[in-house]
């Protein structure tokens, strides 16, 4: 039956990405429950769209747009103001990890890992997450375009520009 | 020497992960799960379902409140006179419950139709076509006037103030021919088509009266016909 053959395809897809979801989640909230389950949220929307007929072009992409709708989503309903009318991207920009959850994730990383860490939480929020998704997930700029919504034109200044202060905190050349 | 530097944190970053069993669990509770159904793409910002609902009734029972409100004053052949009749008064009709509501409300619409066409006369408004939709109106009102009132427990106070309030719209309707008649000489054709009304009203009360009379006479043997015609339904 074709479900069987779907389910096979995302079983796949999860085995490969769940970890680089949750490892984005984390990063986005400083929370490892809570990336946990984000995670499973995100996997449930995406399994659902499968179910439902949806045919993906890059699923790896159109995984992470889900996760970041997850995270986004979160936010919204913590904050629960009526008539929020915060665009996505200003969302983003409010989303401020509180301290001691970024200590738990750097405990996990050695030292320049965590030094990294801190650097990359210390760029401007437009910057942060372009910066993780092009250098620690390898994602391309379309497809970061794809994830966050923006123009490919956007995604590229921001990275270049990401890498750059990232460099200047760090004083690692980080090509 | 810098990549394999960079390459190195990488890892480490990758570190960060599910454990085997925290992977596991989170496949199974996916895959168990009822389906959430996919969202649609959020194009908007967060869409508070309930309160635009909400908005929008109130916008609805705004906008339904002040035009039937203005509909009061519509005359036949406004927009609005539509709404009048076959909504504000039907539903001023259903809320009057006992019969006594009842029989008021009819003469009251019988009111106002007057009313609306004397405006309109006034307004040189009234044509043929109004005057007989006006009668039409008028007519069932009167009808169901008549059987609302057929048996006794109506008071004499509604039946007479029902007499008198037709007998007013003669009068002020021959007010009206004496005025042009000295003023033009002849009768408006509005005045004519008032008058018109008039005599229409008479033949349709004469009609609806003398039948109940007459169903009485069958029944009773004469009494309350006699009871009739020293009362109310005189025809002038």
């Amino acid at each position: 039956m074709k479900t069987a053959k779907v389910k096979e395809q995302f079983v796949a897809l999860y085995e490969s990405q769940a970890d680089a979801v949750f490892r984005f989640c984390w990063f986005k909230t400083s929370d490892r429950e809570l990336a946990l389950d984000l995670t499973q949220d995100t996997f449930s929307r995406f399994w659902a769209k499968l179910v439902a007929g949806e045919t993906v072009d890059n699923p790896r992409a159109f995984i992470f747009t889900i996760a970041r709708h997850a995270v986004i989503d979160w936010y919204r309903s913590k904050k629960s103001l009526p008539f929020n009318r915060l665009s996505l991207a200003e969302e983003e920009m409010e989303f401020d990890p509180p301290a001691e959850g970024t200590k738990q994730l750097e405990l996990e990383l050695g030292a320049e890992a965590r030094l990294l860490m801190l650097k990359i939480n210390q760029l401007e929020p437009g910057y942060k997450q372009v910066v993780y998704l092009r250098f620690i997930e390898d994602l391309k700029p379309q497809e970061i375009a794809q994830i966050i919504g923006a123009s490919v034109n956007v995604v590229s200044v921001r990275i270049t520009r990401g890498l750059a202060k990232l460099r200047e905190l760090i004083g690692i050349n980080l090509n | 020497m810098e990549n394999e530097n960079l390459n190195k944190i990488k890892l480490e970053f990758k570190k960060v992960a599910l454990t085997s069993q925290e992977k596991e669990l989170i496949l199974k509770q996916v895959l168990i799960q009822p389906l959430i159904k996919p969202e649609p793409t959020k194009t908007w910002g967060q869409f508070n379902w309930f309160q635009l609902t909400v908005a929008m009734v109130m916008i609805v029972i705004v906008i339904g409140t002040g035009t039937s409100l203005a509909a009061e004053s519509s005359l036949p052949g406004d927009l609005l006179y539509q709404i009048k009749t076959k909504i504000n008064e039907p539903l001023r009709g259903a809320v009057a419950v006992s019969p006594q509501a009842k029989v008021e409300w009819e003469s009251t619409k019988i009111d106002r139709r007057l009313k609306e066409a004397e405006t309109l006369a006034d307004k040189q408004q009234l044509d043929e076509t109004k005057r007989q939709d006006l009668e039409v109106s008028i007519n069932q009102q009167v009808e169901t006037f008549g059987e609302l009132t057929k048996d006794s427990t109506s008071t004499e106070e509604i039946k007479s103030s029902f007499t008198n309030k037709l007998k007013r719209y003669s009068q002020a309707v021959e007010e009206r021919v004496k005025q042009d008649n000295h003023e033009e000489g002849t009768t408006s054709s509005q005045t004519r088509e008032l008058k018109k009304l008039d005599d229409s009203i008479k033949n349709k009360v004469e009609q609806t009266f003398y039948k109940h009379d007459r169903e009485e006479n069958d029944q009773d043997g004469g009494n309350s016909n006699r009871d009739r015609q020293n009362g109310d339904h005189r025809r002038d």
